[in-house]
């Protein structure tokens, strides 16, 4: 009897938890599908639904996710490719000032990006790369390249030794031992990589800020932020914005959430 | 590959191959901006002009009497308190609850970790429109509980603003110390949790001698990187209140950018970039010393 009590109160006060945690999407949901009139009752129900501030909504935004998605899929293939790269020798080879390079490529993780902005402003406009899409993705890939390299090392470094030596004795060259053993086995810690770096690309801000400037380059963040901070906003078209614009990375999470949550788990270990 | 070259050879090119890509992109974009910043914090410029001035410590000592700093400083210091204490805690007890066999654990799992899972700017448009005085669900609830007297104007009074972002902080970043917590409780053996039952244990004393300690490698990544989070915290605030009214939400991530990028001041800019980067290196300096002994022991 008292561990039923125990039991129903342990999920009375989950439900209740959760409820709070979810209540903000909802009341986004709630909003966004109602006609203007209704939207100021915050917590009636639309009397009808209408899908008319999910239109505005989208069109409000739509260049915006066009863009992010030419930024985030190519960064997220290329920061994971490089960070293979690094993650093969620092996991399965030993040499001289392997430890360093890794630590190295670690405080990469740390650094505040506030503190390469400026140099970092500079350099792409240098290079041309200010206010296109290939410059974003040479600045996500740069600033994902520690991450990835973390978790892959994390991910490679599981790959049993042994699996190297037959495959040197067999006469299978290093490089050759990275592109037809390594990548094939690591494949778990390379989707976990993707899934990351997915989301990380698609929800990223500040460089969109300091590196964008033409509304054909602008990632969907911008758009959204631009929305948020109007003086006078129509909630119910920025609350459909906001529920289209975190939709992919919401179903990622939910598709893919073993090896989201891989993923987290490897780096920060 | 060459046939001129033995195994060594073959191996210490191999290596080289591999690592010039991200080495050189580590020196392009994180050692070089860092010394940049450094050298710009030390001159006057305005991010246009052939030359810049040396300015010796002045933009230092023009931050450190300056009120907006100084009112970014301590929301800075604010949210590590919440980010190093209440967080992690809230996570801790969710963990530690649905770490058991039950129905429906998969789902609060997952549902409890979706706001994590979303942009910062999407979590201020959402709690933006929660927090608006005349309509928002905040005040609303408040006022249909016959709490009406604690509505307030929760991101436009100067003295409430902080806690406003706050609680969308706290709602949006919560779900990394769950899910940390959550992994390191699975590393914790049951057997070990059942012998110390057997031995007499209560519920609280397994919870402190048995499982927080098998919980500190969990405790310390999170203490880490919250921290870390907190100090350079930047797109909710910007986009929730974009550190207004009157500096009074600022932190020193928005600091620096209204510096650079509003004022053009960059030497001033680049001082408050190295403020923030020395905050984190206090941080994560004894992280990673840690972080890489553990290397070393692995590799030994």
């Amino acid at each position: 009897m008292k561990k039923r009590v125990q039991l129903a109160g342990l999920y009375a006060f989950l439900i209740l938890v959760t409820l709070l945690v979810i209540a903000p999407l909802v009341v986004a949901l709630n909003t966004a599908l109602k006609v203007s009139e209704e939207v100021w009752d915050v917590t009636s129900l639309p009397t009808r639904i209408s899908l008319r501030n999910f239109i505005e909504g989208f069109r409000a935004i739509s260049r915006g996710l066009f863009n992010s998605t030419l930024i985030t899929i190519p960064s997220m293939l290329i920061s994971t490719f490089v960070g293979t790269l690094a993650a093969y020798p620092l996991s399965q080879l030993r040499f001289k000032g392997d430890i360093a390079i890794y630590l190295l490529i670690l405080v990469g993780l740390y650094v505040p990006f506030q503190t390469v902005l400026i140099p970092l402003f500079l350099l792409i406009r240098k290079l041309g790369l200010y206010d296109t899409i290939p410059g974003m993705w040479l600045v996500n890939t740069a600033y994902g390249v520690p991450y990835t390299t973390l978790i892959l090392r994390n991910f490679f470094t599981t790959v049993p030794k042994e699996l190297i030596e037959a495959a040197s004795l067999d006469g299978c060259s290093l490089a050759a031992y990275y592109w037809r053993i390594l990548l094939p086995v690591g494949k778990i810690g390379i989707a976990a990589t993707f899934i990351l770096q997915f989301r990380a690309i698609w929800n990223e801000f500040l460089f969109g800020l300091t590196i964008t400037r033409r509304p054909q380059i602008m990632p969907v963040t911008i758009y959204l932020q631009s929305f948020v901070g109007m003086t006078d906003i129509k909630w119910g078209h920025l609350m459909a914005a906001t529920l289209i614009a975190i939709l992919p990375t919401i179903a990622v999470f939910l598709f893919f959430k073993r090896h989201f949550v891989n993923g987290l788990t490897g780096v920060y270990k | 590959m060459s046939r001129g070259l033995n195994h060594l050879q073959k191996k210490t090119l191999t290596i080289v191959l591999f690592l010039a890509l991200p080495v050189a992109l580590f020196l392009a974009f994180f050692l070089y901006p860092i010394i940049y910043t450094l050298y710009l914090s030390f001159h006057e410029w305005d991010g246009i002009s052939q030359y810049m001035r040396f300015a010796g410590f002045m933009n230092y000592s023009r931050m450190l009497s300056s009120s907006h700093f100084r009112l970014a400083l301590l929301n800075n210091l604010q949210l590590i308190v919440l980010y190093v204490v209440l967080i992690p805690a809230a996570g801790l007890l969710l963990a530690l609850l649905l770490n058991r066999p039950m129905k429906g654990k998969t789902f609060f799992e997952t549902i409890l970790f979706i706001p994590n899972t979303i942009t910062p700017i999407a979590a201020a448009s959402i709690w933006k429109w929660m927090f608006n005085p005349d309509y928002g669900l905040i005040n609303r609830s408040l006022a249909a509980l016959g709490l009406a007297k604690l509505a307030q104007n929760w991101l436009g009074d100067p003295r409430v603003a902080i806690y406003g972002i706050m609680i969308s902080a706290a709602w949006a970043g919560f779900g990394f110390s769950f899910l940390i917590f959550l992994a390191g409780l699975r590393t914790v053996p049951g057997s070990l949790v059942d012998a110390s039952k057997i031995d007499g244990a209560s519920a609280l004393q397994s919870l402190r001698h048995v499982i927080f300690p098998m919980l500190a490698p969990s405790t310390v990544v999170i203490v880490a990187f919250q921290t870390l989070y907190a100090i350079k915290i930047f797109d909710l605030v910007f986009a929730l209140t974009g550190g207004g009214p009157a500096h009074y939400t600022s932190v020193l991530g928005i600091y620096m950018y209204d510096l650079t990028f509003e004022q053009f001041l960059m030497g001033q800019g680049a001082a408050a970039a190295i403020v923030l980067f020395v905050l984190s290196a206090l941080i994560v300096g004894p992280y990673l010393v840690l972080s890489s002994r553990s290397v070393e022991e692995i590799r030994q």
